[in-house]
């Protein structure tokens, strides 16, 4: 059963979905930063997280009609940032300019510029996993509707994202 | 004998049920190796809550709801648009079959008419021979006539 935040951010996209802006961009001020932070991670830049963060804004507003409630809207609104973001990622390596992705912005400790390093060097499935997994804190079944895997496929994934990483970091461990 | 890997590791999500979680709490209680499995999951854990995470600043979020409203509004004109455009389609349509249906009707005004009704006329006894003398009187004006017939 949906708790009170998730009933009313389906009453605002329900809104939106019927052509309320005030209830889109209250919708929007749930989730921004939230969708912004997991952007900057996947991205690697605030200036392009920001472009994906309003592709993926558009897009949902777009498709707000054609949410079935299958998901929460939180999940939903993760799947299309993901979604947008690999786009991006695509879209730059045509164009040659991929800068591989900075997953927030080490602060001062070796350990954190070495755990940015370190995710920099984990394949795009691996990091997708773990960043959905530590950062945005979703369960096993949420990353399943994220990434549109099985649920097992999650499991094995994030086992295996873990042991890459903690290889790379066996000094901290 | 120990968990797997991946058992310990839904054990340290919160993933598993009430029952495989009492199970494995009670092995760990009393296994070196998977307490350090756990600990070294917990450190790896503890450096992803201490990275910094981003904000987006006032200006992004201003510009972001900026755009949005773009976004919207475009979408109102486009709906807007859409919907001139099937009022002008039911209008033209409505023309195109006023006249093709109301024009046949007025068209056929002039035609001839049909054989049954002309076979009708030349029998009829007042149309069969209108210069008899009782086709007269009853073709004639009506204040012309007299009381007995002809």
């Amino acid at each position: 059963m949906a708790d009170a935040s998730e009933q009313d951010d389906l009453d605002l996209l329900r809104r939106s979905a019927h052509g309320s802006s005030v209830a889109f961009h209250a919708l929007v001020d749930r989730h921004a930063d939230r969708l912004f932070r997991l952007a900057v991670s996947l991205v690697g830049n605030s200036a392009d997280a920001e472009d994906v963060l309003q592709e993926t804004l558009s897009g949902a507003y777009r498709s707000a009609k054609n949410f079935e409630g299958r998901s929460s809207v939180k999940t939903w609104l993760t799947r299309i940032l993901v979604t947008q973001a690999n786009v991006w990622r695509r879209s730059k390596r045509q164009a040659g300019s991929i800068d591989e992705h900075v997953p927030g912005r080490p602060s001062d400790a070796d350990a954190k510029i070495d755990l940015h390093e370190a995710l920099k060097q984990l394949s795009q499935e691996h990091r997708e996993v773990l960043l959905l997994r530590e950062f945005e804190k979703l369960s096993y079944e949420e990353i399943a509707e994220v990434l549109g895997v099985p649920r097992g496929t999650v499991e094995s994934r994030l086992h295996r994202a873990r042991n890459e990483l903690r290889e790379k970091l066996k000094s901290y461990m | 004998m120990c968990p797997s890997d991946q058992q310990l590791q839904a054990y340290f999500d919160r993933e598993l049920s009430a029952d495989a979680r009492a199970e494995v709490e009670a092995h760990v209680k009393a296994c070196a190796a998977c307490q350090e499995q756990l600990r070294q999951l917990q450190a790896m854990s503890a450096m992803f809550a201490a990275m910094e995470s981003p904000r987006l600043s006032q200006m992004s979020r201003a510009r972001l709801h900026k755009q949005l409203g773009e976004v919207m509004d475009r979408g109102l004109v486009r709906l807007a648009w859409s919907l001139s455009g099937i009022a002008a389609a039911v209008l033209v349509g409505g023309l195109v079959w006023l006249q093709t249906s109301v024009a046949p009707v007025q068209a056929a005004a002039p035609q001839a008419a049909p054989p049954w009704v002309d076979a009708m006329v030349s029998s009829h006894p007042l149309t069969r021979d209108v210069s008899s003398p009782a086709a007269e009187y009853y073709l004639a004006d009506a204040s012309l006539r007299v009381d007995e017939v002809p």
